[in-house]
């Protein structure tokens, strides 16, 4: 279990729609994240480059036949942030006794 | 400026964390009809191998049962999709339903075939180390395919957010 740490960079719902999708996989296509969260291309691919640079995610271009195709995955320490920043919105939640 | 959630916007941030990858599961968690027909068929076939020479017959009649079964599954699964899509995401539903139909067909079929193998070395008196090779080259055979699967498909990993 993760020490509960929140995070500002994966707060945005966007990028922790983002991060919780990727937590559930190895890696997945970018279509079909962009597909999985109802987001255009070009806000997908914002939100994808922050994370990037904040070295959360992991992207890779790799050719398929006919085209190249993008695949993301969460990285490790991505992954252990995420954990710690779901710590703490509970550990919030949890503050209204509910 | 830090950002100070409330425990109600803690609570829906969990809730939109928590949906999006119950909306990723559904969406490449094999079909429960797919799995559970894949499988069936794979016992069935294999089954069907007792059946006496004079029903022979049979056995293809289940085996074509099956194939054609699972066919259409995997064409009319992602027709309905592609009328609203477009013809440009139907290759990948498609891509989808066959891992998704092939990943339940891969495993099962690969047990069967370890376990017939070892059972028929057994039979035979093979040695203990012969188990160990048979094994490894079901795995090598087996483990790839079903990466690939797992590749398209996402690999699940741990079921809490």
């Amino acid at each position: 279990m993760a020490a509960p740490k929140f995070n500002d960079q994966i707060h945005s719902p966007v990028r922790l729609r983002i991060c919780s999708t990727l937590a559930a996989v190895d890696a997945i296509d970018f279509t079909a994240l962009r597909a999985g969260l109802d987001v255009t291309d070009s806000v997908l691919s914002k939100h994808l480059a922050r994370l990037e640079a904040v070295g959360f995610v992991s992207i890779t271009k790799k050719t398929a036949p006919g085209h190249l195709r993008t695949w993301v995955s969460l990285t490790p320490v991505g992954r252990q942030v995420l954990a710690g920043h779901l710590a703490a919105l509970r550990e919030i939640a949890a503050q209204s006794g509910m | 400026m830090p950002i100070n959630p409330t425990p109600e916007e803690a609570r829906s941030s969990l809730e939109a964390a928590a949906q999006a990858q119950a909306g990723l599961r559904q969406s490449t968690s094999p079909p429960r009809l797919q799995l559970a027909l894949a499988s069936a068929g794979a016992g069935i076939v294999v089954a069907s191998r007792g059946i006496p020479d004079p029903l022979a017959w049979l056995r293809w009649v289940i085996i074509a049962i099956v194939v054609i079964a699972l066919l259409a599954l995997i064409l009319a699964n992602p027709s309905k999709r592609a009328v609203k899509r477009g013809l440009k995401h139907e290759a990948r539903d498609l891509r989808y339903s066959v891992a998704a139909l092939i990943a339940p067909v891969v495993f099962v079929m690969g047990v069967l075939v370890a376990l017939e193998l070892i059972a028929s070395s057994a039979a035979q008196g093979a040695p203990w180390w012969a188990f160990g090779i048979g094994g490894l080259a079901v795995a090598a055979v087996f483990y790839p395919l079903g990466r690939w699967n797992w590749r398209i498909l996402g690999k699940p990993r741990d079921p809490e957010v």
